[in-house]
C-alpha cells in the first residue's frame, strides 16, 4: 500500500475528521490508566502509553451485547425481535501492536466454525490504526509470543513515532480510505528514518519462553507433569482478571426484565467465576484453581497454537502488571520443569 | 451461531423425582446424546439432554435444580418456552452394524441413554444397561429403570448397581467387580455416560476386554458455551467438546492430554 507522514499537531485534527464521520475509539488518560473511550475529543487522545488498562476486547465484544429484545404479551405468546449486528462504521485509534495480536486470537475463537455474526459485524466494519511499539515497557515480552512491535498485517494502517511526526503506512483499502489531508507524502529521509527505529527496537520484547522445548513432548506428558501441581499456589482467582486477557473468557446468557418485557444479552465473564465448570448435576469437571490455571496456561501457549498456528497470548504484560497475584507468566512458561 | 433463540409451545410436562421432561414440536432429526438450551425469558438458560422424539415431538428432560427449571415446571400446557439447538453429534450405535450393545451410566447419565435405549430396541439390537446409582431410594429415571430391569417384560436386559454397597473399596475395582458379577461377553459396541472419574474407572475396566476402543462411545458432559472454546471451559486440550463431540470413541479419547486414561 501506501506511506505518508503526518506531524504529531494534525494529529487531532484528523482523529476529529475521523469522529465526524465514524464512530472512534482511542486511548484516554495517562500513564498506567489508559481506556479506550467512545468518541474522545482529538486533543485528549493519549499516544504516550505503553498499554491500555483493559484489552480493548470490549469495542468488538462488549460485556453486556444484545442480542434480542421479548415481551410476554399473554399466555402462549411471546414477541422476540432480534437485534440486528452492529453495522456502524467504527475506527480504533491507537491500538499496540499486543491487542493487534489480540485481535487475532479473538478471530481465531469467534470466527472459525461457529462464527459469533456480532463480532463479525463489527469487525467487518470497523478499520484498526496500530501505534507501532517504540516504548514497551520493560516487562513486556511480545516478541517473545511472536507478535511483531510494529506489525504490517492485522490492522489497517501502521503509524511509527518518529519524533515530531508519524510515519504512516496504510495496509490495507480500509487503512487507505482513511488518508486525508493532513498527510504528505513520504520521503526517503522519513521512510530510512521510521525502518531505523523500527529495526532499533526489534528485540527488545524478546524474552526466552523456551517453547522450543515443548516439542520434545507429547500433550499427555506435558498436561500431566507434576510441575503444574504446584505452580498455581498463590495464584488469586482475581474476577478482573478477565478484562485484561483474550482468552480465559466465557459466556453466559443473562436476561434483564422489565415487567413483562426485556432484553436478552450474552455477558462474558471470568474462568474463575464459581459456576465456570460446574455441570447440572453439581459435578465439577474442573475443580481446583489448579486446573483452572493450568488449562488456561496451556491453552495459550500449548493447544491454542496447536489449533491455530500461532500462541494465543498477546504478549502485552498485563497479568504481570496488572494482576494481584504477581505471577510472571514468563517465568512461569520459561521455568517449565520437564523433569529431564 | 446464533443465539436468538426460537420460541416454541409446551405440549407437556411431567416430573418425576429430581427430573423434569418438557415436550415440544421438533420436526430436526434429533440423537440421543444431544443437547438443547432450553428456557423461560426473564429468567435465563439451561441445559437439557434429548429423552425422546417422535411424531415431530421432541422431550428433553434435565435435573430440576435451578431458576430455570423450577419456572418452565411450573408453566402450563400452551405456554412458550425458548429453545436453541440441537446441539453435539449423539451417539451413533445403531449405524454402526453392532448387535450386542452395552449401556453404561451413572446416575443422571441415563438421560442422554433413555432415547438411545428406544432406538437400539426397534432397530432390533440386544441391549443390555449397566446403570449405576449413588442413591438408589431417589432413583433418577426410576420408572423407565425399574420397567427395564423387569427381567420378564423388559426387552433389555436392564441391571441396576448400588454404588452405595462400594465401601471403603476404590472406584476402579468396585466397577471392575460388577462388570465380571455382571457377564458382558459377546458384546461389540458401548455407550458411556456419567462422570468423569466414573467414565475413567468403567474405561479402565472396558480396555481389559476384546471390545475394540473405536466401538467404545463415551459422552463427554461439559458446559456448554456460546463463544466455543473462548475460555477453555469446552476444551479438552486442543478438542473443543462440543464442536466435535460430546461423544468420542475412546480411540478418539486416549488422544486427549493424559488425564483421562
Amino acid at each position: 500500500m501506501s506511506d505518508y507522514i503526518l506531524s504529531k499537531a494534525k494529529l487531532k485534527y484528523w482523529l476529529e475528521d475521523i469522529r465526524r464521520r465514524n464512530e472512534l475509539w482511542a486511548p484516554v488518560g495517562e500513564g498506567d490508566s489508559v481506556s479506550y473511550l467512545k468518541n474522545p475529543q482529538g486533543e485528549n487522545v493519549a499516544t504516550e502509553f505503553t498499554n491500555s488498562l483493559d484489552c480493548p476486547k470490549y469495542i468488538f465484544c462488549p460485556q453486556q451485547d444484545p442480542i434480542c429484545n421479548y415481551e410476554i404479551k399473554g399466555r402462549g405468546e411471546v414477541s422476540v425481535e432480534p437485534l440486528e449486528p452492529d453495522t456502524t462504521p467504527r475506527v480504533v485509534f491507537g491500538l499496540r501492536p499486543p491487542d493487534i495480536r489480540g485481535l487475532d486470537i479473538m478471530d481465531a475463537y469467534l470466527l472459525n466454525d461457529n462464527i459469533d455474526e456480532r463480532y463479525k459485524a463489527k469487525k467487518d466494519n470497523t478499520t484498526t490504526i496500530c501505534l507501532g511499539y517504540h516504548n514497551p515497557p520493560p516487562c513486556c515480552f511480545a516478541e517473545a509470543v511472536g507478535v511483531d512491535l510494529f506489525p504490517k498485517k492485522g490492522s489497517d494502517i501502521l503509524l511509527t513515532d518518529i519524533g515530531r511526526s508519524y510515519y504512516v503506512e496504510t495496509l490495507s483499502e480500509k487503512g487507505e480510505n482513511l488518508v486525508s489531508e493532513h498527510f504528505n507524502e513520504a520521503d526517503d529521509i522519513v521512510r530510512n528514518e521510521a525502518w531505523g527505529i523500527q529495526k532499533k527496537n526489534k528485540g527488545k520484547t524478546n524474552f526466552d519462553l523456551n517453547l522450543e522445548k515443548w516439542k520434545e513432548f507429547t500433550d499427555s506428558e506435558i498436561y500431566t507433569l507434576p510441575y503444574w501441581d504446584e505452580i498455581y499456589l498463590g495464584v488469586i482467582p482475581d474476577s478482573v482478571a478477565t478484562r485484561y486477557f483474550y482468552s480465559g473468557t466465557y459466556f453466559k446468557i443473562v436476561d434483564v426484565a422489565k415487567g413483562n418485557h426485556g432484553t436478552r444479552y450474552k455477558t462474558w465473564t471470568t474462568m474463575y467465576s464459581p459456576n465456570f465448570s460446574v455441570l447440572n448435576n453439581g459435578y465439577d469437571y474442573k475443580p481446583s484453581l489448579k486446573e483452572k490455571f493450568k488449562d488456561w496456561i496451556l491453552e495459550m501457549f500449548h493447544f491454542f497454537p496447536k489449533r491455530h498456528g500461532f500462541i494465543g497470548c498477546s504478549g502485552a504484560h498485563r497479568c504481570i502488571a496488572g494482576m494481584t497475584t504477581k505471577h510472571d507468566i514468563r517465568k512461569i512458561i520459561a521455568n517449565v520443569d520437564f523433569g529431564t | 451461531m446464533n443465539l436468538t433463540p426460537s420460541v416454541v409451545k409446551l405440549t407437556a410436562t411431567r416430573k418425576e423425582g429430581v427430573i423434569g421432561s418438557i415436550s415440544f414440536k421438533n420436526t430436526t432429526q434429533l440423537h440421543a446424546g444431544q443437547v438443547f438450551k432450553i428456557g423461560t425469558f426473564g429468567i435465563g438458560e439451561t441445559s437439557a439432554w434429548i429423552t425422546d422424539w417422535e411424531d415431530d415431538i421432541a422431550t428433553v428432560s434435565f435435573l430440576e435444580n435451578n431458576s430455570v427449571t423450577h419456572k418452565i415446571m411450573l408453566l402450563p400446557i400452551g405456554e412458550c418456552i425458548t429453545i436453541r439447538g440441537p446441539f453435539g453429534n449423539g451417539f451413533s450405535l445403531g449405524e454402526k452394524g453392532y448387535k450386542e450393545i452395552l449401556l453404561v451410566s451413572k446416575d443422571d447419565g441415563i438421560l442422554s441413554q433413555k432415547k438411545l435405549i428406544n432406538d437400539l430396541i426397534q432397530e432390533g439390537l440386544n441391549v443390555t444397561l449397566l446403570h449405576f446409582t449413588s442413591s438408589p431410594k431417589n432413583l433418577i429415571m426410576k420408572s423407565s429403570l425399574e420397567k427395564a430391569c423387569n427381567k420378564e417384560a423388559s426387552p433389555i436386559n436392564g441391571i441396576i448397581v448400588d454404588m452405595t454397597k462400594k465401601g471403603p473399596q476404590d472406584l476402579d475395582s468396585f466397577i471392575a467387580k460388577q462388570f465380571k458379577k455382571h457377564n458382558i461377553a459377546n458384546i461389540d459396541g458401548v455407550a458411556l455416560s456419567g462422570n468423569e472419574d466414573f467414565q475413567k474407572a468403567v474405561c479402565k475396566t472396558l480396555e481389559k476386554t476384546n471390545i475394540k476402543d473405536k466401538s467404545i462411545q463415551i459422552l463427554f458432559n461439559r458446559n456448554f458455551t456460546s463463544g466455543m472454546g473462548w475460555s477453555n471451559q469446552d476444551l479438552y486440550g486442543a478438542t473443543n467438546v462440543w464442536k466435535d463431540g460430546p461423544v468420542f470413541t475412546l480411540s478418539e479419547v486416549r488422544r486427549f492430554p493424559g488425564i483421562f486414561i
